[in-house]
């Protein structure tokens, strides 16, 4: 496990509680991905692979997102009904001992980062700069 | 007999001929292609628009430029750009002859003008008169939806008055030529001042280098002008550099023409050539039609001048 926030320095009663989240959060990403990898290298030496630790990291992981997720997609519509039903997948599928399922999960919970911009890494504007006139005017030239 | 049937089906086949045109149906890259089209497009909105081809000498920056203008024509439903020795409206040589010819390309209603600096910046004080040029015909003929695409070695010379302004909108650098096509890299007026900047940056004897620092806008090649064009053109750029050669003679000489004895003499053109002729002085040499005489000649009107007075 990577560990990038330690609560017993002192440094971090300084730092804004939503930064600290963010990277806990990053940090149960990394753990998942780590599980992944040692899962994938197990599976295919032949060794029984480590399920319990990749469902145990990537419930800690869903857990770091529970309270935005259910904000997000526990919302009712005008007649009281949710209008989406991926909250409840998610603690469903959670609950599952299929590899592939559990990956599912942290797949979607990915995606969901990349959406709210946390994991979003390629924010460059692309534009077509074989057209002179468009480099030009992407970059102030009128 | 077998190396005779082969050079009939060569020639039959049209194999023996250069390429004219890649398989796009144009003589130079498409990426090329469209910066000329968005180009246009803007000179037609009646904003000021210069394309700049730049370049070694002999590396083929006119037959690009001729191109570029024939595209532009075609843009307009014009035939190709005239090249005839004494019949080339779209091609002029130096800074006299393009603002002459931008005047008849407007009168013509042709749409694009290629201005060949050729030896303008042989002359000191050259570049400087060059760059005011420039800013008075743009700031003059932006409203004449004409194109000019300018010729000269380095664009870095140019005012950045014309920057500030933003009228070149696009550099070709000529980069290398073999006996089949040039090569070019292309860079918007953004690039362009990247390279300026690096201009700056480096040592005198390294600018060069500048164009190395800026990733280019885009890539390409152009072929050559098919023969006959070639040779036209050809004839119309050596005419032009004779002629530079034979006032560069005249003036390693010391000889003088009837503008330069008026000017000496502080007196107009129509006194002096009437002096000339009643003191029957030859010229020395003739250029075209200008008439160059010896130094002695213009110590025998300053001799009539302080006789007079």
């Amino acid at each position: 496990m990577i560990k990038m926030v330690d609560f017993n320095n002192e440094t971090t009663v300084g730092t804004p509680a939503v930064d600290v989240v963010r990277i806990l959060i990053l940090q149960r990403r990394a753990d998942v991905i780590e599980a992944l990898e040692v899962y994938n290298k197990q599976d295919d030496s032949g060794v029984d692979p480590p399920l319990p630790l990749v469902k145990s990291r990537i419930y800690s992981f869903f857990l770091e997102l529970q309270g935005a997720l259910k904000r997000k997609l526990c919302k009712k519509d005008k007649k009281g009904k949710n209008k989406s039903n991926d909250y409840d997948w998610l603690i469903k599928q959670l609950k599952s001992n299929k590899f592939d399922e559990l990956v599912d999960v942290f797949l979607y919970l990915n995606e969901y980062l990349d959406s709210i911009k946390l994991t979003r890494i390629d924010t460059k504007e692309q534009y077509d700069r074989s057209s002179f006139e468009t480099d030009n005017r992407k970059n102030g030239i009128r | 007999m077998i190396g005779q049937v082969l050079k009939l089906i060569i020639e039959r086949m049209g194999l023996d001929k250069m390429q004219d045109t890649y398989k796009h149906g144009l003589p130079f890259s498409e990426s090329l292609d469209k910066n000329i089209v968005e180009l246009d497009n803007r000179v037609m909105l009646k904003k000021a628009s210069m394309l700049v081809i730049d370049g070694a000498v002999g590396l083929g920056k006119t037959t690009l430029a001729v191109h570029c203008a024939d595209r532009v024509n075609a843009l307009h439903g014009v035939d190709p750009i005239k090249l005839e020795l004494k019949d080339h409206p779209q091609l002029a040589m130096g800074g006299a002859d393009f603002l002459k010819k931008m005047r008849i390309c407007w009168e013509l209603n042709l749409p694009v003008i290629i201005y060949d600096e050729a030896g303008d910046f042989t002359k000191r004080g050259a570049i400087s008169r060059f760059n005011s040029m420039l800013n008075r015909t743009f700031e003059t003929y932006r409203g004449f939806k004409i194109l000019v695409i300018l010729l000269l070695p380095r664009f870095y010379v140019l005012d950045s008055h014309l920057f500030d302004l933003e009228v070149p909108r696009g550099l070709i650098h000529v980069v290398d030529r073999n006996e089949k096509y040039a090569d070019f890299s292309g860079y918007s007026l953004v690039s362009m001042n990247w390279i300026r900047y690096w201009v700056d940056k480096l040592p005198k004897a390294i600018r060069y280098k500048a164009y190395d620092k800026v990733i280019p806008n885009i890539r390409g090649h152009s072929l050559d002008l098919d023969s006959v064009r070639s040779k036209q053109l050809d004839r119309i750029s050596t005419r032009e550099k004779i002629e530079i050669l034979k006032k560069a003679e005249v003036k390693a000489d010391g000889l003088l023409s009837y503008k330069d004895l008026a000017d000496k003499t502080s007196r107009s053109m129509i006194w002096v050539k009437k002096k000339v002729a009643e003191m029957k002085m030859k010229e020395s040499r003739k250029i075209g039609r200008v008439k160059y005489f010896k130094e002695d000649v213009l110590n025998r009107l300053v001799d009539v001048i302080e006789g007079n007075d």
